[in-house]
């Protein structure tokens, strides 16, 4: 056996080898994306257009209509946003990456391997903002996996919206994901704790869905809409509208905000303890 | 040139501690931790961190490598502040954890290659060549390994980098007595080339076969700093004799720190201070059967050390 082979699949940075152990779950969530949005825009060519359906629909309460983004519907548009960019497809995203980011720093002190990463000649911020790189890497890879098939479904189930739409509310839902990926990171990095880390990232992402979308109908939380990362995302309508960079760059800052946060705890603390 | 003299003197001094504890204290929530720990580890020499299970080797060791921060004191290496020296200063060392946690799917050479590139790359004939020293199979993932074979690769890892310090905690805990005995060597070798090696252990006879001076540490504080020689005769051992008839009454008389000796038919027990050549001297014409000498028990050598410390 030569050096070079023995050697050869190494990975060469903490980012490498985080996308090496993601490997087998990126691919698997990657999958189940493909597979979920071509079963919807599948399944959208049997409702289109249906007078009946719009007509039940129409009789469900007004509350229970906007909550679910049930007023179009029987168009392409509508149903994507109902069906796929309300709750469906973001949870696709959210939930590996939330998973990604507490594992990625919570597991290594658990497992106890962080005493050979950590006193390797890599300082703290490295670790951390490699380990966030490859969280980053891994929600991209799922996003351009949704931004892929919604389009090809869209496209051969003609359900007549735009690939400018589509690309902006996949980009939307990656960047949500990735707002949570990276809190669940920045917990695990503040606290080490995996299970925490997880628990706080799903609780505010709830939270965050909530108020984005339950804002519409109650007025008194109409002033905390724009504290909701999820608004930012998702309740601008970017399968309507196409791309928002203000809401977008909002997204960019709390990631930022939190990477700081992150690594101002992660480099003066305790590591395994 | 007593001037040129002078300067190589004081710099000696300044700089002559590979690791340094000056008044170290670590303590834990839950309790535990090290407390006002101080004292040096002199360049090139192998130091023994000898103490019980749980006494803060550890703890120690974590805080040398960084993983974890002091409440107050202050830690150098080679005359550096650790948190100051950063990276760089790690680049020169070499650790092994306690208690070694691998990436389970990596294989062994994933795992090395790995830490070498974080190392800023190490030539691979120097890994292939620990590798085979120590006979470790690098193919398998390191999940499907046994204790001693991912031991080894803690051990190369540590090695790899020919780093200036080495830090074990408990090195050779899983490893069978001829791969102990390869890694002694290896040791040796590297305390030929400069390196200053600090080591913890709970068993005083590994540290006794290498070590050149030794640090207890009981409670979290450090009891004394001792020559290994010094310890050893220090060290008591319990014995106990079976000879073929009734054990002669009087044999031992003679036997310098003897004590608690009990004769029972064919059978003597004692504690024995001093090493075993003398008792093994007086025992040459005796028609013995059966000898069994124990392991000094580290919790009585520091005991009687601590005792003395304290000038009682």
């Amino acid at each position: 056996m030569t050096a070079g082979r023995r050697f050869g699949s190494t990975p060469r940075s903490i980012l490498s080898r985080m996308l090496l152990q993601t490997a087998v779950s990126r691919r698997a969530w990657a999958c189940g994306i493909g597979l979920m949005v071509l079963a919807l825009t599948a399944l959208y060519s049997s409702i289109a257009d249906n007078q009946a359906l719009t007509d039940a629909l129409q009789s469900y309460p007004e509350a229970m209509q906007k909550l679910f983004d049930l007023s179009a519907f029987t168009t392409g548009a509508g149903y994507l946003r109902a069906e796929v960019f309300s709750l469906t497809g973001p949870l696709m995203l959210l939930i590996p990456a939330v998973l990604w980011g507490a594992g990625s720093l919570g597991e290594e002190e658990s497992t106890g391997t962080i005493d050979l990463l950590a006193s390797a000649p890599v300082s703290r911020r490295r670790i951390l903002v490699e380990k966030w790189g490859a969280v980053m890497v891994d929600v991209g890879a799922l996003g351009v996996t949704l931004a892929f098939t919604i389009v090809v479904g869209a496209t051969a189930f003609s359900m007549d919206v735009g690939v400018t739409e589509l690309l902006a509310a996949s980009l939307a839902t990656t960047m949500l994901a990735a707002v949570f990926g990276t809190l669940s990171l920045a917990v695990a990095a503040a606290t080490g704790r995996t299970g925490l880390a997880r628990g706080v990232a799903a609780g505010a992402a709830l939270a965050a869905y909530l108020v984005s979308s339950l804002a519409d109908l109650v007025d008194a939380l109409q002033p905390f809409r724009s504290l909701s990362p999820w608004y930012h995302a998702l309740g601008v309508d970017p399968v309507g509208s196409g791309f928002s960079l203000d809401h977008l760059a909002i997204l960019v800052a709390i990631i930022g905000a939190l990477v700081i946060a992150a690594d101002a705890r992660y480099s003066g603390r305790d590591l395994g303890t | 040139m007593p001037f040129l003299f002078a300067l190589a003197g004081a710099s000696v001094n300044a700089m002559d501690a590979a690791v340094s504890l000056d008044a170290v204290t670590k303590r834990y929530r839950g309790g535990g931790g090290v407390t006002d720990l101080s004292f040096e580890v002199r360049r090139g020499e192998v130091f023994g961190f000898l103490g019980p299970n749980g006494a803060g080797k550890t703890t120690t060791i974590r805080l040398l490598v960084d993983l974890l921060r002091p409440d107050s004191g202050r830690i150098s290496l080679f005359g550096q502040e650790i948190r100051a020296g950063g990276p760089e200063l790690r680049r020169r060392v070499g650790y092994l954890p306690g208690d070694l946690s691998l990436w389970g799917r990596l294989t062994g050479a994933q795992i090395l290659g790995h830490l070498a590139h974080l190392r800023g790359g190490i030539d691979p004939s120097t890994i292939n060549e620990l590798t085979e020293r120590f006979g470790l199979d690098v193919a398998k993932p390191a999940k499907t390994l046994s204790r001693g074979n991912r031991q080894k690769i803690g051990i190369v890892q540590a090695l790899m980098g020919d780093p200036d310090l080495l830090i074990l905690d408990e090195p050779t805990s899983g490893l069978d007595p001829l791969v102990q005995a390869e890694f002694h060597r290896t040791l040796r070798r590297a305390v030929e080339r400069g390196c200053t090696v600090f080591l913890s252990s709970h068993s005083l006879s590994e540290v006794d076969r290498i070590a050149d001076r030794v640090g207890m540490i009981r409670d979290g504080r450090t009891g004394a700093i001792e020559d290994v020689t010094s310890l050893r005769t220090r060290a008591v051992h319990r014995v106990a004799i079976r000879t073929a008839g009734d054990f002669p009454p009087l044999a031992l008389a003679t036997l310098d720190g003897a004590r608690h000796l009990e004769i029972d038919g064919d059978v003597a027990r004692l504690d024995l201070s001093g090493g075993v050549a003398p008792l093994l001297r007086v025992l040459a014409p005796l028609d013995v059967v059966d000898l069994t000498i124990h392991e000094p028990d580290l919790e009585d050598v520091f005991l009687d050390l601590y005792r003395d410390e304290a000038g009682t």
